[in-house]
């Protein structure tokens, strides 16, 4: 089995850069072999007539918002092209990039990338880049409940038209605050080399993806700490960040416990959550987790951890979540999965042979 | 969990979904207290809601196993401001989450959607 491509989404505000960036990003020679997705919001499509292409990207186009009615229209799409390279019919693509249409919500289009069970082992997620206008950003993250989902759920978040207008502090100090996790990067007239967005090498997305903000997330960075005695940190009226900083690791049982309540009593209004985990169970490698609204991913279990820091650190993205109540709900499930391996433990001393199977 | 936690959580789980609530925390019970250590005495609370839906969270004695808290409904108006009348129904739960569902249920909060496992493009290994 070949490895998987990456899908990378590139989206933004109405108006903010997107097809300025990627008819730039699309001359860059790092961007050769790119499948290329352009999603327009309207019956007819121009934004790929806006785009010049080499004969090596390949431009799709929907029409309609992905992550309202056509979602759908993304998956099957990207199958198709997974067909069509499998079949010899279009060059070995090795990374796909989506421009989402102004209006859309990504994070309902990275749900639909990881729900479809198609897509399994043909596809990883690559980065989410959001583009946001630098003169126009905090208007529109004032006005556009969108724009704040949009920023929130970046990796990459590109302020455009630098040319034209420095951002204004303000809105620097608010996109940090929604999303202290995202790489920031000024960008006159769309202008960015594509390995900085995307990983020098295709395959480094996947990596990227996994550690890069855990090197960069700290309390100076921005982030808020949520943990177990500390106050609840930087709010938004709308959307806000945390990151939950624990010493010591967590039971297994645990961390799925723990998920399992997040994901059912946060649902919609928790955008998204990136991780890495000490489990008691495994010393020494760490979990990565990651998760957009009531989906969550199978934990990526490294080898080792990626820096020094050995703690267990947890990015939360999300709407009017009560920071105490993530870090008092991770309290008490522990407490719980530790006194029950412990109650099962003696069990197992007075009856050895018995009880040995159970979760507890 | 102490009674501190047992309160938080409460507390921020009324924030959360967004339910005008009252919440009184009560003394501990004796009579429900964890008989193998009389120091113990079960955590309890009280939530009453506008339409009169009066609500208890009893933490179970050890004699209840394998359930963790019981979750009554309660009838009449408050006594005192913490009794009540008869038990018109009564809900075991087995853990902490099950807990938190029956009481967003009793609510009357809208369940969201169930936790999903994404099966479709991974996030890759981290470090190759």
């Amino acid at each position: 089995m070949s490895e998987p491509i990456p899908v990378s989404v590139i989206t933004g505000f109405l108006g903010s850069g997107k097809t300025t960036l990627l008819r730039h990003l699309l001359r860059d020679p790092d961007m050769g072999r790119t499948a290329v997705i352009i999603n327009e919001f309207g019956e007819i499509g121009i934004d790929h007539d806006l785009v010049e292409s080499s004969d090596e990207n390949f431009i799709e186009l929907t029409t309609g918002c992905l992550c309202c009615k056509v979602r759908s229209d993304l998956v099957m799409t990207l199958r198709d092209l997974a067909r069509r390279r499998a079949a010899g019919e279009l060059p070995a693509f090795e990374r796909v990039v989506v421009e989402t249409s102004g209006l859309a919500d990504p994070a309902a289009i990275l749900q639909a990338l990881m729900i479809d069970r198609d897509l399994a082992g043909l596809y990883v997620l690559g980065q989410v880049v959001t583009t946001v206008d630098s003169m126009l950003g905090l208007a529109t993250l004032d006005a556009h409940r969108q724009s704040v989902r949009q920023v929130a759920v970046a990796d990459r978040l590109l302020l455009t038209k630098g040319d034209l207008a420095a951002p204004a502090p303000a809105l620097v100090q608010r996109l940090v605050t929604l999303n202290p996790m995202a790489s920031r990067f000024e960008v006159r007239d769309g202008r960015i080399r594509a390995a900085e967005l995307f990983g020098d090498r295709v395959s480094d997305d996947a990596r990227y993806r996994g550690t890069a903000f855990f090197r960069t997330v700290s309390p100076a960075s921005g982030a808020s700490i949520a943990g177990p005695g500390s106050a609840p940190g930087v709010h938004d009226p709308r959307i806000a960040s945390w990151c939950l900083v624990r010493d010591r690791p967590l039971h297994a049982l645990t961390l799925a416990l723990f998920l399992e309540g997040l994901m059912e009593h946060c649902g919609d209004r928790l955008l998204r959550v990136k991780g890495i985990v000490g489990v008691v169970e495994e010393p020494g490698r760490p979990a990565v987790l990651h998760g957009v609204q009531h989906v969550v991913h199978p934990p990526q279990w490294l080898d080792r951890w990626p820096s020094e820091d050995h703690r267990t650190r947890i990015v939360f993205i999300g709407e009017a979540i009560p920071a105490r109540w993530i870090s008092t709900l991770l309290e008490v499930l522990d407490e719980d999965v530790a006194a029950a391996q412990a109650t099962r433990a003696a069990a197992d001393v007075h009856a050895p042979g018995y009880g040995t199977g159970g979760a507890g | 969990m102490d009674a501190g936690q047992f309160e938080t959580l409460l507390r921020a789980s009324l924030e959360l979904w967004r339910v005008e609530a009252s919440l009184r925390l009560c003394a501990p019970a004796t009579a429900m207290a964890d008989t193998s250590n009389p120091a113990r005495a079960s955590l309890q609370a009280w939530l009453g809601l506008a339409d009169g839906t009066r609500l208890q969270v009893v933490e179970a004695g050890p004699q209840d196993e394998p359930f963790r808290w019981w979750l009554h409904w309660h009838a009449g108006p408050a006594v005192d401001g913490v009794g009540a009348g008869a038990i018109l129904r009564r809900k075991p739960c087995a853990s902490t989450l099950g807990l938190l569902r029956s009481l967003r249920e009793a609510l009357g909060v809208a369940a969201v959607a169930k936790v999903r496992i994404g099966g479709g493009a991974g996030v890759g290994a981290p470090l190759a």
